[in-house]
């Protein structure tokens, strides 16, 4: 079983330093909850797009496609039915409201999407290491690391567990919502119980190993803000920049002229295409 | 720029101590190369094999250059060869200069080593150097600790230290002993029932991985054989088994449990015919009793309480943990947990029962125990499939072994057989019993340590132990 998003390649944004990463993230989700139509979330969707194929992990975003299609038809849906403005329900069909909607879901799946791109690109290791930088304890930052670490194992005992259970003819597809509920019993008690004792002995081995020596932590993970890294804050400032200004620079009058004859052009451009035989 | 050697756990032993940077991705790289995972640097730990993983705790613990270094039972769930490439390295780095320090209770493996602490309640009861002190056979085994089998053929011998093994030919020839061929065993009795299992032509493929865990592969049990499934860590013989009582479908293939085809029956309807031990009783183990835990499987199946006692009493007897019924599993031993597991399975009557490595982590007389058990079910007419990396147990137990390498099927047919088949003992990881490996010498075929004993006792030679 593959667990883990990570994709362990080479590229711009696997090097780029995590401290940028992690600043990153949370900007993004700041221009996404910023724009609300849909065809600026659409732009932005398009740079998330860019920075997934930057850093070699569209597959992994391609591979929680089912999760982000979920994400963007379900929050569509729900927005387009029950929006107290303009819901179906309400005030019935209105186009206006849907594309709202639509745009609504696409910004949750892009957040998803570009937390997807995060994780798909950085090592946990260098994303603990990232916090500490920002200021965080070392042990918080290791809680972290240790999460990430333990769901492969967790998993695996959960598993094992059921399979156990299951083998004795524990039957967790029939039977109503409270026969259900309390057939979990059997699965409950012994993971809890062998956590417990995983929790335990891990405890004694991060001690053997010197854990919390008192001695100053040498960090073996190193890394260097790069020109990469200053040219993604330039790039970040400038996203900021548009989602902050971008609308009322569209309607400055010199760019809607602009525009309009760029637009012009185009519907010139296209007209000799389709007149073409 | 970018430190290129960023293993997941290792540094963090020495990251911890203050070590120096540099000298940290120094030790890595040399503490790697000691246990023979050089090269592995980047791996995730969760996707190495038991072997592997437990070298590279070892390595995580030299890389703090520690002067001595501590194990507790290092080998326990390791396959016949991963166990003697973990003592070989210990031996190495004992070599070099470190103390080294193993708790363990299997003896097999220690007859190299610089001195043994036997400890009984409490008190170091003997010290010395194992040849000497592992010859004392008869105390080891009164104080619950298995002789290594070439102890007690050097007794039988009368020698004054265990012997090495590539002397015990000389040793044999100096003493003028002569060896007495015994009669050809038995071979596998072919029986003409129906088979009780079927599989035909079996692939099984994780999601997201290459190679399929079983690849392709066909075989037959029939009703009451005893048949022992071998091979290395990661084989694929745990997947193999899991078909048998439908906890993983087929990708594609067919099993037929018992009449009913696997994958339309399901677990429930199969925990009917087939009882499932899993390696570690405490996944199971969730009652606040002794006999709820044992009710749990004929309930489950709709066993009627007018029966539930009976079944209940009965399984307690074979494992012999009748005096115990009230009491809260949780504060038994490591073997009576594991034989209440099987109770618990019993309970069930199945006629089919999977063992997976049911004697991994057990002393002398726990695992004695639960060979006996398995020796009476086996009597009472149980067909037992056994999962396990204890070549004694496969020597003295059963009558067939099964052997998986790389998800296939690579043997299928008697003991002494494969024993005697170096080819796929080395491919599938495994390692003849020391019992064996000692008749082997002598031009005999002898399974279990009373065999060879009685090769050479009946020759007239040896002074008995």
């Amino acid at each position: 079983m593959k667990l883990f998003l990570y994709l362990d390649r080479e590229s711009v944004v696997h090097r780029l330093h995590p401290v940028t990463k992690l600043v990153a993230l949370p900007v993004l989700f700041g221009v996404a909850m910023r724009l609300e139509r849909l065809e600026t979330l659409a732009l932005l969707a398009l740079v998330v797009v860019v920075v997934a194929a930057l850093g070699r992990a569209l597959d992994a975003v391609a591979g929680m496609a089912s999760l982000l299609l979920t994400l963007l038809i379900a929050t569509t849906l729900m927005w387009w039915l029950f929006a107290p403005q303009g819901g179906l329900l309400r005030d019935g069909f209105q186009p206006a409201a849907l594309a709202r909607s639509a745009g609504l879901g696409l910004r949750l799946a892009l957040m998803v999407a570009s937390g997807i791109v995060f994780l798909a690109t950085t090592r946990v290791e260098d994303f603990a290491h990232g916090l500490r930088t920002l200021g965080l304890p070392y042990r918080v930052a290791f809680a972290l690391t240790l999460a990430f670490r333990l769901v492969p194992t967790f998993v695996a005992s959960g598993r094992a567990v059921a399979e156990a259970q299951r083998a004795r003819g524990l039957d967790l597809d029939h039977g109503g919502l409270v026969t259900r509920m309390r057939r979990y019993t059997p699965l409950v008690v012994p993971m809890f119980l062998t956590s417990i004792r995983r929790a335990d002995r891990l405890a004694a081995a991060l001690e053997t190993r010197g854990f919390g020596s008192g001695e100053k932590r040498t960090d073996l993970v190193e890394h260097r803000f790069g020109g990469r890294d200053a040219l993604a804050a330039v790039l970040l400032v400038g996203l900021v920049a548009a989602s902050l200004w971008g609308g009322e620079l569209a309607s400055q009058p010199a760019v809607q002229a602009a525009l309009g004859s760029a637009r012009a052009w185009l519907e010139a451009l296209y007209a000799k295409a389709a007149s073409r035989p | 720029m970018r430190q290129r050697t960023r293993p997941g756990v290792l540094p963090g032993s020495a990251e911890s101590l203050g070590v120096p940077r540099a000298e940290i991705a120094r030790r890595v790289a040399e503490c790697l190369g000691l246990v023979g995972l050089a090269g592995f640097e980047r791996r995730e730990p969760a996707t190495l094999s038991g072997g592997e993983k437990q070298r590279l705790a070892i390595a995580s613990v030299l890389a703090m250059r520690p002067s001595l270094i501590l194990l507790d039972e290092p080998t326990t769930d390791l396959d016949p060869v991963g166990k003697g490439e973990v003592h070989a390295i210990l031996r190495r780095l004992a070599a070099d200069g470190l103390a080294v320090a193993v708790i363990e209770h299997e003896t097999e493996e220690l007859l190299d080593l610089d001195r043994i602490l036997h400890l009984d309640a409490g008190a170091v009861r003997r010290d010395g150097p194992p040849r000497r002190l592992l010859l004392e056979v008869a105390e080891l085994a009164a104080a619950g600790v298995e002789p290594p089998v070439a102890a007690r053929a050097s007794r039988w011998l009368g020698l004054a230290e265990v012997v090495r093994e590539e002397r015990f030919a000389d040793e044999v020839a100096a003493r003028g002993v002569q060896v007495e061929r015994t009669g050809v065993r038995p071979r596998l009795a072919t029986r003409g029932e129906a088979p009780v299992i079927e599989v035909d032509h079996l692939v099984h493929r994780y999601p997201l991985r290459d190679q399929p865990a079983v690849d392709d592969v066909s075989l037959a049990i029939r009703p009451g054989e005893f048949v022992a499934l071998l091979g290395a860590n990661g084989s694929g013989k745990t997947t193999l088994a899991k078909h048998l009582n439908g906890l993983l479908p087929p990708t594609s293939g067919a099993v037929r449990v018992a009449g009913h085809d696997a994958k339309k029956a399901g677990t429930a309807q199969l925990a009917r015919h087939v009882g499932y031990v899993f390696q570690d009783p405490d996944h199971q183990i969730f009652s606040a009793t002794v006999w709820e835990e044992m009710a749990f499987g004929p309930r489950n199946l709709g066993v009627g309480e007018d029966q539930l006692e009976s079944r209940i009493l009965a399984a307690l007897e074979v494992v012999g943990l009748t005096e115990e019924r009230d009491r809260d599993p949780f504060v038994l031993t490591k073997g009576q947990r594991q034989r209440l597991a099987v109770a618990s399975v019993l309970a069930t009557a199945p006629e089919i029962l999977v063992l997976d490595e049911p004697t991994t982590g057990l002393d002398y007389n726990d695992r004695e125990r639960m060979l006996a058990l398995l020796a009476d079910l086996h009597r009472r007419g149980h067909t037992v499939l056994v999962i396990t990396h204890a070549m004694e147990v496969v020597a003295s137990h059963c009558e067939r072994a099964l052997v998986m390498a790389g998800g296939k099927l690579v043997f299928d047919g008697g003991i002494p057989e494969l024993f005697a088949n170096d080819e796929v003992l080395a491919r599938a990881r495994l390692r003849a019993p020391t019992a064996w490996r000692l008749g082997r010498m002598l031009g005999l075929e002898t399974l279990t340590p009373e065999e060879l004993g009685a090769a050479l006792r009946g020759g007239g030679g040896g002074n008995g132990a």
